[in-house]
């Protein structure tokens, strides 16, 4: 099936429509298989793939999800394993249940913990735009503790944590009413908070993370990490909640200027944030200083970075402190890049300078990704003295 | 599919002369836009709009043997090529991305009667542009040959209409090795000759099969795919919903079983 016959291609929809008219063919796009499919392209971390295999219950319920691009040279690279034996065990595992490909963070006693890297957004209408992470603690079926700490990104937004149960309707209401969630946190710009929940049977849950949207501007968006574990034991009672009810002492809008100060003391220093891709032929960088004015002498800059989970890869490139940063073409004038990092992937820049100064960071997504998608960053900013 | 074993032997007059018309629509529709930023796309229009052959040159569609009604055979290549550097001064007939079930030149015996015989088509082809690829879906059409005159009574060579029918490789910055890669639709990209196929309303009271059945034999020739015997959504649904069994689905920007994704 073709994905634009469903129109998830916005710029063929035109030319489609026009020829179903000039050969009187209607597709009809509510049917329940077609909706599957449409839910499936929008499910899981990954959006976007070029070709998505699914498995689809005959009540047309999601079984599992592989973005084909992918899932070969992942499994080969990560695990050596053949083509035909990767897509065996992704058939075998629909089966059994596991939901593959559906975003799943998948917890047991030999994995109790798992770290989710991703980005929020405040609605542009309405009061909720959920980032969903499905939570499945199934494999502890005498129960346990589900705990969430989250940390958001140093952008404006500030999110909306809620934990729901796993087959729920997500409510997309001002106020999330007590019964409709099993715990909730307000974290503010660059903070932190965590979630809760002591759970009899293991279960799928989720987390949903949306941009408060009294406090934030509309399309705002925050990266946040969260570590997601289960403790089988001691089981602790839920940390009290903490929901927004008034507009009331909001916090002043933070700086997004950031400036890193790096010195013998402090030799090292981890940021989170977000980066957007600017389209075909442009910039547009979220700029981060690194100040390393207290090395006199000659060291090394190393920024291990890693891009979040979302949909588009991440460009990043190092600049001196007076350079002028593009807004299109090559940065010519870049000191080091580090070019088309993969999402949940990897990359380090390393400059060697012989007197410390400060450098700007700058970080923006790739030139295949949609203009104006996001994603999370983390980088790790440290000197080495020579 | 079955072969209808009555065997003809297809001639054509090579000293004659046949007049071509070729057709390639501006580009209006891409996925990501590379027909507005590439100018050579933007711009890509038949070398000659109109060309005098000898018709010999259709005798490279034609089987070296007697065939029967459904029966394939491969088209030689130097009479296509020539064609189709009427529509671009660049054709390649070895693809240059094949994942081993991508080339091939063939033809199939769909119809024939006392006067006519109709070859059904399908070929992959693609156009080396300056900066680039050009790779259409497919090249499909007929072949009528005048039996008794043994003559081209008709010709049209297209590429037919999808989703998007075209894949193109853009090497935006030439001292970069990679390239931006997307796929479109070009309404129409097409070679003719005559204006009607003189098949329509024709009777084949001696053996014919259907375009669909022409285009099922034709395009197992290429994709291994293809041998899965596939059937309808809808029967498809029906066997999940009475056997109570999941549904593999493919969901893909572009078609399945052409060049164009």
């Amino acid at each position: 099936m073709a994905d634009a016959e469903l129109g998830r291609i916005h710029s063929l929809r035109d030319p489609i429509a026009k020829r179903r008219e000039r050969e009187g063919k209607t597709f009809d796009t509510s049917h329940p298989l077609a909706q599957a499919i449409i839910k499936g392209w929008k499910t899981g971390p990954k959006k976007g793939s070029p070709v998505d295999c699914f498995v689809i219950s005959p009540d047309f319920e999601l079984m599992g999800r592989v973005l084909v691009n992918e899932f070969f040279d992942y499994n080969w690279d990560k695990f050596k394993r053949r083509d035909e034996e990767s897509y065996l065990m992704f058939l075998k595992e629909c089966l059994e249940g596991k939901q593959p490909g559906l975003g799943n963070i998948t917890l047991s006693s030999e994995e109790p913990s798992q770290d989710v890297l991703e980005v929020f957004r405040t609605p542009m209408v309405g009061y909720k735009d959920y980032t969903v992470v499905v939570i499945d603690t199934r494999a502890f079926e005498k129960g346990g503790t589900l705990t969430i700490d989250i940390e958001t990104g140093r952008a404006d937004a500030e999110g909306l944590f809620y934990l729901f149960d796993g087959d729920s309707e997500l409510p997309m209401g001002e106020l999330v009413p007590k019964d409709k969630r099993l715990a909730s946190v307000w974290i503010e710009s660059d903070e932190t908070g965590q979630l809760t929940h002591r759970f009899d049977r293991g279960e799928f849950f989720r987390l949903g993370a949306t941009g408060h949207h009294r406090k934030n501007e509309k399309g705002s968006t925050n990266a946040f990490k969260a570590k997601i574990s289960v403790a089988e034991y001691p089981k602790v009672e839920s940390v009290k909640e903490e929901e927004p009810e008034s507009d009331e002492n909001i916090p002043e809008a933070r700086s997004s200027a950031l400036r890193l100060v790096l010195d013998k003391a402090q030799p090292s220093q981890e940021i989170l944030d977000a980066f957007r891709a600017p389209g075909t032929g442009y910039q547009d960088y979220t700029v981060i200083n690194i100040d390393t004015t207290a090395f006199k002498g000659s060291g090394t800059l190393i920024i291990d970075i890693r891009v979040g989970d979302a949909d588009i890869a991440g460009s990043f490139d190092l600049f001196d402190d007076d350079a002028e940063l593009p807004t299109e073409g090559y940065p010519d004038n870049a000191l080091t890049s580090a070019w088309g990092i993969s999402p949940n992937q990897s990359g380090k820049i390393r400059h060697r300078f012989a007197r410390g100064s400060v450098f700007k960071l700058g970080a923006t997504g790739d030139w295949y990704g949609e203009k104006g998608r996001i994603n999370a960053f983390k980088a790790r900013f440290s000197v080495v003295e020579i | 599919m079955s072969i209808l074993s009555d065997k003809i032997t297809l001639n054509l007059d090579g000293d004659a002369e046949v007049s071509a018309k070729a057709f390639i629509a501006p580009i209006e529709y891409t996925i990501n836009n590379c027909h507005v930023e590439w100018d050579e796309l933007a711009n890509l229009r038949v070398a000659e709009p109109e060309k005098q052959y000898s018709a010999s040159v259709f005798q490279a569609f034609l089987p070296s043997k007697s065939v029967s009604v459904g029966e394939c055979w491969q088209i030689e290549e130097n009479g296509v090529t020539e064609l189709l550097r009427q529509l671009h001064p660049n054709p390649n007939l070895d693809m240059h991305i094949n994942v081993s079930d991508s080339c091939g030149l063939w033809a199939c015996l769909r119809a024939y009667n006392n006067k006519f015989a109709d070859i059904m088509f399908r070929m992959h082809a693609e156009f080396k542009l300056e900066d680039g690829w050009f790779t259409p879906s497919q090249f499909t059409g007929h072949l009528v040959i005048d039996r008794i005159g043994e003559k081209t009574a008709f010709f049209q060579m297209y590429v037919p209409e999808g989703p998007v029918n075209f894949d193109v490789n853009w090497r935006k910055d030439k001292d970069e090795k990679y390239f931006i890669c997307d796929s479109g639709l070009c309404q129409q990209m097409e070679l003719r000759v005559g204006t009607q196929t003189p098949v329509q309303g024709a009777e084949f009271i001696e053996a014919s099969i259907t375009d669909e059945e022409a285009k099922r034999i034709l395009i197992q020739r290429f994709y291994r795919s293809e041998q899965i015997n596939w059937v309808p959504p809808e029967q498809a649904l029906e066997i999940a919903r009475t056997q109570q069994k999941p549904i593999h689905v493919i969901s893909i920007d572009g078609p399945f079983t052409d060049e164009a994704c």
